[in-house]
């Protein structure tokens, strides 16, 4: 009986005021709008999204280039102010290389004194290449990682191409040494061949010029730091020899 | 949930035109009759529904099938129509647009019974009450929700429309002494 009442109540207020009639219509019309505005906003969505993957497309590119230059450039990185260590670490597939952000050109001696990883030096060197105490050498540092280049150079005077006499340096012997273990890798480098190596006990690499088969550094790594050495007029075995006498 | 109506959201689902046209016309009485109870404007009631039906037709797609489909409705309608009054706005009860003479319709006899100042008087009675205890009393008696529905739509376990159901009819006893006669009891205060 109670909620009878309530509810005869209730419908008797309220059921006899009309419905507007435009109601549907503006439902309708509104509905529409609704919809249109939703596919709308969708194919900008979409639009947007095929613009930015149309621009990423040729961004993809030039960082391919870009990385393909650097990849064959790696190899000239080895002038006094870029102090480029590159190791291979595997055949002919992966070329690692480490670029210092911080190095500073200074003497042997100094060297010893500053560096945080102890300088091992060559006890065989080939005739006419020696090092001492003056020996121009870079100390770097990477992160934690540090990093040793014992440079020995000749200068000597040469005529440029407009017939000036001109002062000129060659690279006899580059070691270097680092304790860097976290290394950016890069693509293997064209034009050069790579072979395994004993050294002493450890494995390690001799990088060759493919043409000639001249050795042009050879790299190994003694279980705590990595070793690279260089030496223009070392043949191979020279070259082995070098390495097995760091001490 | 009867097998028309299912194959009736089925159709909506499906974008047809006309089942929405349908399903407006099913529920369109009741759901303008619960707003305009709930926010005494004809014209925001009008809103509430239109907006209420946008979204039905909008979101249709994520109504799960097996569920009560007039819980969903009424829970889009009656947030509706708290949003659109959430200001606080006050509209007095439009007591002219309720018509002098009313033919109840077959289905309710009763309203043969109430006047229009008595059904104005329940009307206000039921608009004092709480909204906690004014929409439960709503969709129970107006809308024809069962205590379940009204459950799934304000999102309350049963006993708790139960137990607001009951308060809002002891509440209706303390406002209004007449209808206190209606409900048959006496309020002693």
């Amino acid at each position: 009986m109670t909620e009878n009442f309530v509810r005869a109540g209730l419908h008797r207020a309220v059921d006899g005021i009309e419905i507007p009639q435009h109601l549907w219509a503006s439902i309708q019309k509104k509905h529409v709008f609704r919809r249109n505005r939703r596919l709308y906003l969708r194919r900008v969505g979409l639009m947007a999204t095929v613009l930015l993957i149309a621009i990423a497309i040729p961004l993809g590119s030039i960082t391919s280039a870009f990385a393909d230059d650097a990849e064959k450039s790696w190899l000239l990185r080895n002038g006094v102010g870029t102090f480029t260590i590159t190791f291979v670490q595997n055949i002919g597939e992966k070329v690692a290389e480490i670029t210092p952000d911080l190095f500073m050109p200074t003497t042997l001696s100094h060297a010893k004194q500053i560096a945080k990883i102890p300088i091992k030096l060559p006890t065989y060197l080939p005739e006419g290449i020696t090092i001492n105490d003056d020996t121009p050498t870079l100390v770097g540092r990477f992160g934690s990682a540090e990093t040793v280049a014992i440079r020995v150079t000749q200068k000597f005077l040469t005529l440029d191409g407009s017939g000036r006499t001109i002062s000129a340096e060659s690279e006899l012997l580059d070691i270097r040494e680092t304790s860097a273990t976290d290394v950016t890798m890069v693509g293997s480098d064209q034009g050069y061949t790579v072979e395994k190596v004993k050294i002493g006990e450890n494995d390690g690499l001799i990088v060759l010029q493919t043409k000639s088969s001249l050795p042009l550094f050879i790299n190994w790594s003694d279980g705590r730091y990595w070793f690279r050495i260089f030496c223009s007029s070392a043949d191979r075995d020279t070259l082995i020899k070098i390495a097995e006498s760091m001490r | 949930m009867p097998s028309a109506e299912i194959e009736l959201i089925r159709r909506c689902k499906n974008h047809d035109e006309a089942a929405f046209a349908e399903l407006y016309q099913q529920h369109i009485q009741f759901a303008y009759g619960t707003a305009l109870i709930l926010v005494k404007n004809p014209n925001v009631a009008t809103d509430v529904c239109q907006e209420a039906f946008l979204k039905v037709f909008q979101n249709i797609k994520r109504f799960r099938d097996g569920e009560p489909f007039r819980a969903w409705f009424y829970r889009i309608l009656i947030n509706e129509a708290m949003r659109l009054t959430r200001r606080m706005i006050r509209w007095p009860i439009p007591t002219d647009k309720i018509p002098e003479k009313w033919s109840p319709s077959a289905n309710n006899p009763e309203t043969a019974a109430v006047s229009k100042e008595l059904c104005i008087e329940i009307w206000e009675s039921v608009q004092r009450l709480s909204p906690k205890l004014r929409v439960p009393l709503v969709l129970r008696y107006y809308a024809d929700l069962s205590e379940d529905e009204i459950a799934k739509t304000l999102h309350i376990p049963l006993g708790t429309v139960k137990s607001r159901l009951n308060r809002g009819r002891e509440g209706l006893r303390r406002i209004f002494p007449k209808t206190v006669e209606l409900l048959g009891g006496v309020y002693h205060d």
